[in-house]
């Protein structure tokens, strides 16, 4: 396979760090997030590397640091490895996602319960927020949901990333993050109304009003259509125009 | 006056005309509920289990919650506000008095938990005080006031006070005397309505057996209900969800089975207290919530208006 | 080295730069630049109009396009298969559609295709990592939908087409504005939770180039929101994917028509062929490539597979020439160098500038423009901020939106981007992001009708990997749509082409052969491979030690 340009763009400094990789030690250049540390070591991530901007949840890690009892949880893509760290990723969250028809349900605690019921046995002991990586409440959104409380649930959860560690750090074995789904959904759906001008628009497309003045801009020629663009009008925004 | 206010589960799900006559009735008294701004279930599905420390994370959580709240409440209303936390439920009120109890006595058994909470900047000091709201009226506000507020008297109401397990026991959860309370008699009589004496009133509604074995349910409000009727009570007032949802639930149940023939309609004694305090919208009652629809009864005694009659 | 608050002492002067102009440029309105003024730009600092990027492709249906040296790199690559290794005479999945890439456009068209009545069982969706590891979920700023009154699709056709520099394909562009409204309709009965006021009114907000406020979203998460949702809805649908299982050749009969495709389990190495009636292309862009040495936005399997797939299976290709760099990626901290910093923080007002707090252009260029005039700062002024470790980068003024719009505004509406600095102890809120150019879309593509057919028969196409919707250049919040536009195009074409095509009855890989032939003609050294799945990013020092003891018993 051809070889890429690194991601990285310095070479390593040589001032490094120590980590421990699932128990083996590899020192490694300070500053690093935990999967470029990684691949610095030599590991060619298949699982546990996906966007590699902290937006789609693969790479959560779990460590511990030297000298403290606590365990941590982190996106490895987000978090720069700390000298002593003991680190292993998780490779997948096993926690198969029910299936439900978005139509048939209203938006109520009940319709959570009746795929989660599971959520009534939150313990309240908070170990799921403590764990995310993306510093949501994640037990106040799941007592919203038993409260039926989903817009919010969805606002609280919104900024979830699905990394799935909550799920494995509770004790009631909730799948929290899947419960955050259709509380979200059901919250869109139900809760947020559909603005009329969408609709008139939809409507009109439908109907073809635009189809008429789709086939000039389509084919009128270049010079004509630079012409409509620099001229159009620009609303709601401040447009240029002072001489700095 | 303002109190920390606990609601609970199911007052936000299948009870809401519970807490919103609660609630309404709290301000005109001039006592009013605040809920706390994030509680969590009272943890009451927990006090089965044998692993005490899990048992009582929730409860007590609820509690350093409900003390963060007291000290908000204080500081943005410049009032003193007492150390309690007020409760509607007599489910949360049973749980949360129990740990609170347990967990004042022996510290031992709070410290452990105060870790859990720790990492939650929260720590509980053993210092609030559980209440339930009908200890509230009785003590903070008494029956004078309230009788005092009522603007339209419950004239023809005949009511059973039904109080179930949970308000009496455990000891250490009660709000009354065990063997003979008062407080939900004396709140009926200051309305204008008719107290109804019976024996029943703590007998137990069959509770979280309406799960499992149903019918052991319906043998127990049966015998309720024909208590009830048999001392010619037309109404039975609750202060529990799942008291009202037994006693209706299998009142349907007993009359489709030709067992029973008319039902008794069930109230939560704050949606009485509401009525006969002028409180409106009626949207506030919720009665759609309710399987015997009490609506009827109510109108034919001309204390909710009249509509036009199909 | 100490930090204040994320940044050095050095940064830090430069930052009291800022803070002591902010004021004075609140309302200040710098112009736009002339389409003349754009082209000098253009031609004088964006890598695309740079020849010591490119190099023209040297066989193919496209030879003689000049493309980047990295796509042509790409295009010249030898198949990673020995085609005589396979055996094609045991089918492992014999599908009526087969979806290459579980990413918006591919999800997009499961999903219409299940709508489209074919049954669930006979569609396969496939892809490289897990469902939903892609570009969409990372897009952050929004999506455009000419919905409101005041606005139209004619207005969303011309801003499109003029940031594409006329070169669009007309018909594309007519169908992703006239498709828009629709969509977003669409998401809301799925249960989207688009950013709105209390009555549902969308909260819309202007992108780069767009003459009318249409950029939906939700937060700084507009991907995230809308993909999680299609997911759900595709799982509830129960439509059968695989994971870790990239395509790594198609499939053609002898006519050349494609009929299925070889997969590749990166985990257990094992292949496996796929029979399908017809084959949905949906495998995203190129941002690892690291075109021109840039860093990139882009999800860690975006390596241009389909592109080298489909161009080998004669699909002809488009628009290549051009690479969208997105003119805001993060310049420090070092950790995150070229992660995408959303445009939506200069829709909100943020203000680009020098080292001395001065405006150096109009924030909200089209992408080309805006990308180029930072490159032209850093590269012949002294007016940049250096970094510790060399990187040059102008300020994006993110405190002046919470002037703007009020305390809290960014906590709202950047959330991710507040979590993404404050991880470093940076807080946007106080002080501005240093940001530079970076790799971020692939403009051109595998051409396609606005039926999302390909110039090869049993090909469909949709998404990123494909060219001609947005020209030269794309606009902010005109991906967001196209995957949802012609992911749903394809997948009802798919449905038509299923019930119309019988059971390919050859699978060959004769295409691969006259690839072979064809590059063995050229003698190119050293010999490339493709497709290349993942980068490579392990250390020379490991690289340089590494041999494969398991591999080399087969």
């Amino acid at each position: 396979m051809s070889k890429t340009k690194s991601e990285t763009k310095q070479s390593a400094e040589p001032e490094k760090v120590r980590i421990y990789i699932m128990g083996s030690r590899y020192d490694v250049p300070t500053g690093l997030t935990i999967m470029k540390a990684m691949e610095y070591a030599g590991f060619k991530i298949t699982r546990g590397a996906g966007c590699r901007a902290g937006f789609c949840g693969a790479c959560s890690t779990v460590y511990r640091k030297a000298g403290d009892f606590r365990i941590y949880a982190a996106l490895a893509c987000q978090t720069p490895v700390e000298d002593g760290m003991v680190l292993t990723q998780l490779p997948f969250v096993p926690a198969p996602k029910p299936k439900y028809k978005i139509d048939d349900l209203r938006p109520s605690a009940n319709s959570i319960l009746r795929y989660y019921p599971e959520v009534a046995r939150c313990l309240s002991c908070n170990a799921c927020t403590r764990v995310c990586p993306q510093e949501i409440n994640v037990m106040n959104y799941i007592q919203d949901c038993l409260h039926g409380k989903l817009a919010k649930a969805a606002e609280e959860s919104f900024d979830c990333v699905q990394c799935g560690l909550c799920t494995i750090r509770c004790p009631a074995e909730i799948p929290q993050y899947h419960v955050a789904m259709l509380a979200r959904r059901l919250h869109g759906k139900y809760n947020i109304p559909t603005p009329k001008y969408l609709e008139i628009r939809v409507k009109e497309l439908e109907d073809g009003k635009y189809e008429e003045g789709f086939q000039e801009l389509m084919t009128i020629d270049k010079k004509k259509l630079k012409e409509r663009y620099t001229t159009r009008d620009f609303m709601d925004q401040k447009k240029g125009g002072g001489d700095e | 006056m303002k109190y920390s206010y606990f609601p609970g589960c199911n007052l936000k799900t299948n009870s809401v005309g519970f807490e919103e006559t609660a609630i309404a009735v709290s301000k005109k008294l001039n006592a009013e509920l605040v809920e706390m701004p994030e509680w969590n279930c009272c943890g009451t599905i927990h006090t089965q289990t044998t692993d005490n420390l899990m048992k009582r994370i929730a409860p007590v959580r609820n509690l350093a919650r409900a003390a963060e709240h007291v000290k908000n409440l204080e500081n943005s209303s410049k009032e003193v506000i007492h150390k309690q936390v007020v409760t509607l439920c007599s489910m949360c009120n049973s749980t949360l008095k129990i740990v609170n109890a347990e967990v004042k006595e022996d510290t031992d058994k709070l410290e452990p938990i105060n870790w859990q909470l720790e990492y939650d900047n929260l720590e509980y000091k053993g210092d609030m005080e559980v209440k339930h709201f009908l200890e509230i009226l009785r003590d903070d506000i008494g029956y004078e006031t309230i009788m005092e507020s009522v603007e339209k008297p419950l004239k023809g109401m005949r009511i059973a006070s039904y109080y179930g397990c949970m308000l009496l026991h455990p000891e250490i959860a009660k709000i009354d005397d065990q063997e003979a309370p008062t407080v939900m008699e004396s709140i009926v009589q200051a309305l204008g309505a008719e107290v109804i004496d019976w024996p029943f009133f703590k007998f137990c509604c069959g509770s979280y057996h309406i799960v499992g074995e149903e019918d052991l349910v319906n043998i127990q409000v049966h015998t309720l209900i024909d208590a009830a009727k048999k001392r010619n009570a037309n109404s039975i007032i609750v202060a529990c969800p799942l008291c009202r949802y037994n006693l209706e639930h299998e009142q349907i149940e007993l009359i489709k089975n030709g067992k029973m023939k008319n039902s008794l309609p069930i109230f939560y004694f704050t949606q009485l207290m509401a009525l006969a305090l002028g409180i409106k919208p009626m949207k506030l009652y919720h009665f759609e919530e309710h399987l015997v629809n009490p609506k009827p009864f109510l109108k034919e005694l001309g204390l909710i208006g009249r509509k036009k009659s199909k | 080295m100490k930090l204040i608050g994320g940044y050095t002492e050095e940064m830090r002067r430069s930052i009291d730069n800022v803070n002591k102009t902010r004021n004075k440029r609140r309302d200040q309105i710098i112009a736009d630049l002339t389409m003349e003024d754009r082209k000098i730009v253009l031609d004088q600092f964006h890598p695309d109009y740079n020849p010591k990027y490119k190099r023209n492709i040297s066989w193919g249906p496209n030879k003689g396009d000049n493309v980047p040296n990295e796509v042509a790199d790409v295009l010249e690559s030898y198949p990673i298969i020995n085609p005589n290794d396979i055996d094609l005479n045991q089918i492992d999945y014999d599908v009526g559609v087969l979806i290459i890439g579980a990413g918006g456009a591919g999800t997009n068209a499961v999903l219409w295709a299940k709508y489209s009545d074919v049954p669930k069982k006979d569609i396969l969706l496939v892809t490289k990592l897990r469902f939903g590891d892609c570009n969409s979920v990372m897009a952050q700023g929004g999506i455009q939908a000419a919905d409101r009154l005041e606005d139209n699709p004619y207005i969303h056709y011309l801003d499109a087409i003029g940031g594409g520099h006329f070169e669009n394909k007309p018909e594309l562009v007519k169908a992703l504005v006239g498709d828009a409204p629709k969509v977003i309709k669409w998401h809301k009965e799925l249960g989207v939770n688009y950013d709105c006021d209390d009555d549902g009114n969308f909260v819309e907000v202007p992108g780069g180039g767009t003459s009318r406020n249409r950029m939906h979203c939700a937060k700084d998460y507009t991907g995230m929101e809308i993909f999680r949702t299609l997911k759900d809805e595709a799982i509830n649908q129960g439509i059968p994917y695989l994971e870790f299982s990239p395509a790594i050749e198609l499939l053609t009969d002898d006519s050349g028509r494609v009929t299925g495709a070889i997969l590749y389990n990166i985990e257990t190495k094992r292949y496996f062929v796929v029979r399908a009636r017809v084959v949905v292309m949906a495998t995203g862009g190129f941002g690892r490539l690291h075109v021109g040495g840039f860093a990139t936005t882009n999800h860690y399997g975006a390596t241009m597979d389909g592109v080298v797939m489909a161009y080998r299976a004669g699909a002809k290709l488009r628009d290549l020439d051009s690479t969208q760099f997105h003119p805001t990626g993060a310049a420090y901290p070092e950790q995150i160098v070229g992660l995408l910093v959303t445009e939506k923080v200069r829709s909100l007002g943020g203000q680009v500038l020098g080292k001395d707090g001065i405006q150096i252009c109009y924030p909200l260029e089209p992408r080309d423009v805006e990308a180029a005039s930072l490159i032209k700062i850093c590269t012949t002024t002294h007016n940049y901020i250096e970094t510790p470790t060399g990187m040059r980068g102008i300020w994006l003024d993110s405190p002046l939106i919470e002037e703007l719009k009020g305390k809290g505004t960014i906590q709202q509406n950047l959330s991710a981007m507040y979590r993404m600095f404050k991880r470093f102890d940076i807080d946007i809120t106080m002080d501005p992001i240093l940001v530079y150019p970076t790799l971020h879309y692939q403009n051109g593509g595998v051409d396609l009708d606005s039926n999302c057919y390909s110039s090869i028969k049993g090909l469909l196409i949709a998404g990123e990997v494909s060219g001609g919707v947005h020209g030269k250049n794309r606009l902010m919040g005109n991906s967001l749509l196209e995957i949802n536009v012609f992911g749903r195009r394809a997948g009802i074409t798919a449905a038509k082409e299923y019930r119309k095509n019988s059971i390919p009855r050859k699978l060959t890989l004769n295409h691969v052969h006259n690839t072979m032939k064809a590059l063995d003609a050229l003698n190119l050294k050293p010999k490339k491979y493709a497709p290349i799945i993942l980068p490579e990013y392990r250390s020379e020092v490991v690289k340089d030690r590494l041999i494969q003891l398991y591999e080399q018993l087969s």
